[in-house]
């Protein structure tokens, strides 16, 4: 208790921090904001170990390390060529992030079409503070959620998106998020909004990135409404550092027969959980939750993930692979909500996790809560290892023992991968598996 | 479509079949706990000091701990001080034959459905019937004993052979379990103690009738169950309760413990009084149930009917230690009106080579909410453990709930876990089928339950699955559309 106190008073300090270097800004109304998100994140504190949302999670070593809030100074030095790796290089539009600055000489906008705005956050609000920051308040995103609560209360910069309606926007718009060399020990709070209007349709694509090998804190926040009809796929790749800390929220509002996709591909962070609240709201909306997470070291890699079906003929589809290494852990928590009135719900959740050595660990809890009858709602949950006549047939067809042990890892992970349309970043996921083959010696546990 | 309704809600709004009361000056001590009322208790029993003093530790620990609100559940705060923590029928003689037994007492199990002397001759069923807290009648007992059998009452148990009880009381639940465990560990009335013996195969199902009367009064069971090496049991729990206003309180505690090569089948038909449409009244069942395999090869299996108690808060577990044990777990739960149940089943795999299968049936009608809350555990050193998990629900009316929760907790990458569940009401199609074929959707509804249930049924004896069938048409039949 006393230690929850600590790290609590630890981020309000570096508030106070934050807030000298803001100087004449202070009085805003965005500031106004931030200082009722530190005021509500003071009163809910962090979660404890007895809170059950957080049961497999063990946030004390997020918790024990002290995180500094932003510098105020973009840093300067990154090229287009240190990047160059992570684009897709393929005519998408982009925004760049370096430490939570907005980096518009990395940033890519050119030839947007009308009624499509993608621009910084702190540019938006900085122009139409007063409409922002009333809907942010109507929106009660930190009242209830410490990281939400942080996330408002460091509110620096993010992505601001909306797709007018009708537009269908072919390009996809990739959103990358650098930690810099100089991040160590630094913290950031990215936070996006998104917008479709009626029709629109479009794909995100969220990429967190370390550029430095010392521990950094990202807890960022995408907040998504998708009005009637629209269509978003929502991909979300995290390859930060071992040593890093990445909280992140994503919550989505649907309207009446939107679709929303969402792939979430986790592969780096020594800590990360990532929630996922989906609330359908109109009739006839539906959702696609896929999961794609690699653990290898002592990677804590937590999803949890909700979908609210609020009204009737809602559907819902949900899938998550995961693969542990190593001593890392896996936990995963998907509640499937179906409120009185959500008749004729279809909803479907599926999540495997293989264990590829003795001392990974997996941790599931599938939910369901049901409150209508004329309803299809399944969930199933599998832990296993690779399945020895598999490989056994693969070897008797001369492919030795550890390429048929990476094949079928390869092809567990693809239930996945197969699914994401952007096929640069489908290039750049299975690239990611692939190296993770050279470098684990995890394939020799006894079969 | 209406007219099925009415006729449905006709159906699910009869009364309660076994509710009566029956009239039996009993002894018993006034309301409230303290360590006064336990040794009173204790005294009033005639215990051995050290289980007195195991009482009072568990009620020390207990002090200490919180009331869990955790489950799914929702009721009035209990006062622990006004329950009356010990009653007993009067007349406590002992007796050698029937005849000798109080006629009222006879009458309540005839009511019940239980003639004694028909069951001893023909059902083979051997009897320990528990009229509120202390056993009144044993029978077959002669039999039993030949083959070195213990089937007593527990605080037989504690004057007879107290080096067993002593040996396994609080091996598998610790009394300071929980919270309704440790309640139940200082308190604990009487309830059933059975040991089965090196390599005996016990020739009859034993079965014990809980049956909760006297006003106000928490029944706190505490059964004891050890099947020695290579033995086989067959346990028989069924309970009905009389209609009561005030809710009342139940905490039993039941500990299994299982012995190399040994078999413990434990069933349960469990229709308390569950309160009435308005949801007033109705028992608050809070039970721990707990069974561990502890060498090789030994084996438990838990099968439940649960379609009583306003509210039910039970979760059989088996804790496979042994290599090669294997553990499982077979429920039915219905609930109706403003029932709740937060029912389901831990599998705490320890040992190699161990297999659980766990399959839970949920109903859902009314207004009522049914949560399946389960665990499955495999430790680091159960290599090659297997688990088969099916929950799954079934939705009767649209006002009530159904829930799943289960946790799945992996630390061996040779186990293989499979969990699956749905949730679905039954389908108009398949009613349309039955119609088709001239049955009315009554029987159609009927049909289908069953059929639903069937997996579960199958693994009660005879007997107790005809009863099951009887009891789920009873606060079912019809109320589906």
């Amino acid at each position: 208790m006393k230690e929850q106190h600590n790290s609590v008073q630890k981020f309000i300090k570096q508030f106070e921090t934050f807030e000298q270097h803001l100087n004449g800004r202070k009085s805003s109304a965005v500031h106004r904001l931030r200082r009722k998100a530190l005021s509500d994140f003071r009163e809910i504190g962090f979660p404890g170990s007895k809170n059950e949302q957080w049961r497999f999670t063990d946030l004390s070593a997020l918790l024990n390390t002290l995180f500094e809030s932003h510098h105020l100074n973009p840093p300067a030095g990154l090229r287009k060529a240190d990047i160059n790796s992570f684009t897709f290089n393929n005519n998408e539009i982009q925004l760049v992030f370096v430490d939570g600055f907005f980096i518009p000489e990395l940033s890519d906008r050119e030839q947007l079409p009308d009624n499509v705005v993608v621009d910084s956050l702190k540019t938006v609000y900085s122009h139409q503070a007063e409409p922002f920051v009333s809907e942010m308040e109507n929106d009660r995103l930190f009242q209830d959620d410490s990281f939400r609560a942080l996330n408002a209360a460091f509110l620096w910069d993010g992505a601001f998106i909306e797709i007018g309606s009708g537009v269908e926007l072919n390009r996809p718009i990739h959103l990358l998020f650098f930690a810099s060399k100089e991040a160590d020990g630094k913290m950031d709070h990215p936070h996006n909004r998104i917008y479709l209007r009626k029709g629109a349709s479009a794909k995100i694509v969220e990429s967190f990135i370390s550029l430095n090998t010392g521990t950094h804190f990202t807890n960022a926040l995408s907040r998504v409404e998708l009005a009637e009809n629209a269509r978003l796929e929502h991909y979300h790749l995290q390859n930060e550092n071992l040593q890093s800390f990445h909280i992140g929220n994503t919550l989505v509002k649907q309207d009446r027969s939107s679709f929303y996709a969402s792939t979430s591909l986790t592969f780096g962070g020594k800590l990360t959980r990532n929630n996922i609240v989906t609330s359908l709201i109109g009739e006839g909306a539906e959702t696609v939750l896929n999961g794609l997470y690699m653990g290898q070291a002592d990677q804590h890699i937590d999803n949890n993930t909700v979908i609210r079906h609020e009204t009737s003929a809602g559907t819902s589809h949900e899938l998550y692979q995961g693969i542990l290494m190593n001593r890392s852990r896996g936990v995963f928590s998907g509640l499937i909500l179906v409120q009185p009135h959500a008749q004729k719900t279809d909803a479907r959740q599926s999540n495997n996790a293989l264990l590829l050595s003795d001392e990974a660990r997996i941790d599931s809890k599938p939910q369901l809560e049901i409150y209508a009858d004329d309803v299809k709602c399944t969930h199933g949950a599998t832990v296993g290892r690779l399945d020895k006549e598999a490989i056994f047939y693969l070897r008797a067809r001369g492919i030795d023992v550890q390429e048929a042990k990476n094949m079928l890892t390869f092809a567990f992970a693809e239930k996945v991968t197969e699914k994401i349309s952007i096929q640069p970043l489908r290039r750049i996921v299975e690239s990611l598996i692939l190296k993770r083959f050279k470098t684990i010696e995890h394939f020799n546990i006894e079969m | 479509m209406s007219t099925e309704t009415e006729r449905i809600e006709k159906m699910a709004n009869r009364e309660y079949r076994y509710g009566f009361i029956t009239d039996i000056e009993t002894d018993s001590l006034p309301a409230g706990l303290n360590e006064d009322i336990i040794r009173a208790l204790s005294a009033k029993k005639k215990e051995p000091e050290w289980l007195l003093e195991w009482r009072l530790k568990a009620y020390r620990s207990w002090l200490k701990m919180e009331e869990p609100h955790w489950a799914h559940i929702h009721y009035d705060p209990i006062d622990y001080q006004k329950i009356v923590y010990y009653s007993a029928p009067k007349n406590k003689k002992k007796y050698d034959s029937l005849d000798e037994v109080d006629p009222e007492l006879l009458r309540t199990y005839e009511k019940l459905g239980i003639p004694l002397e028909e069951q001893k001759v023909l059902a083979g069923v051997a009897v320990d019937a528990v009229f509120d807290s202390v056993s009144v009648a044993t029978t077959f007992k002669e039999k039993l004993s030949e083959l070195g059998i213990i089937f007593c009452s527990f605080s037989e148990a504690v004057r007879n052979h107290p080096e067993l009880v002593r040996k396994y009381l609080g091996s598998v639940v610790p009394p300071n379990d929980n919270f309704f465990a440790a309640l139940n560990s200082a308190v604990f009335s009487d309830g059933s103690f059975v040991y089965i013996p090196k390599g005996v195969r016990c020739p009859m199902e034993l079965s014990t009738y809980f049956r909760i009367n006297a006003a106000d009064t928490g029944q706190f069971e505490r059964t004891l169950i050890i099947a020695d090496e290579d033995s086989y049991v067959s346990y028989l729990e069924g309970c009905t309760a009389p209609q009561r206003d005030e809710n009342q309180l139940h905490a039993a505690v039941v500990e299994l413990v299982s012995h190399r090569n040994a078999y413990l089948k434990y069933s349960t038909v469990q229709n308390w009084y569950p309160g009435d449409k308005e949801g007033k009244g109705g028992i608050y069942n809070f039970v721990t149930k707990r069974g561990i395999c502890k060498e090789e090869n030994a084996k438990i299996s838990w099968t439940q009917v649960e379609t009583g108690s306003a509210i039910t808060w039970k979760y059989p577990s088996v804790i496979l230690k042994g290599d090669h044990s294997v553990g499982e777990f077979y429920s039915v739960a219905m609930t109706n009106n403003y029932q709740q149940a937060d029912t389901g089943t831990k599998m705490i795999h320890l040992g190699r080579n161990t297999r659980s299968t766990i399959v839970s049936k949920g109903i859902s009608a009314g207004k009522s909410n049914n949560s399946y809350r389960g665990l499955v555990k495999i430790g680091k050193n159960a290599e090659n453990s297997r688990n088969y998990s099916q929950c799954d629900s079934l939705l009767i009316g649209d006002q009530c709930g159904a829930h799943t929760f289960p946790y799945i907790d992996i630390q061996n990458p040779t186990a293989q876990m499979e969990h699956e569940a749905t949730t679905s009401k039954i389908g108009e199609d398949q009613i349309f089928y039955l119609n088709q074929r001239g049955i009315s959707t009554e029987d159609a509804v009927s049909m289908i339950v069953n059929g639903y249930c069937k997996e579960v049924f199958r693994e009660l004896p005879m007997e107790f699955a005809v009863e099951a069938q009887n009891l789920l048409n009873l606060s079912l039949e019809g109320s589906v559309g």
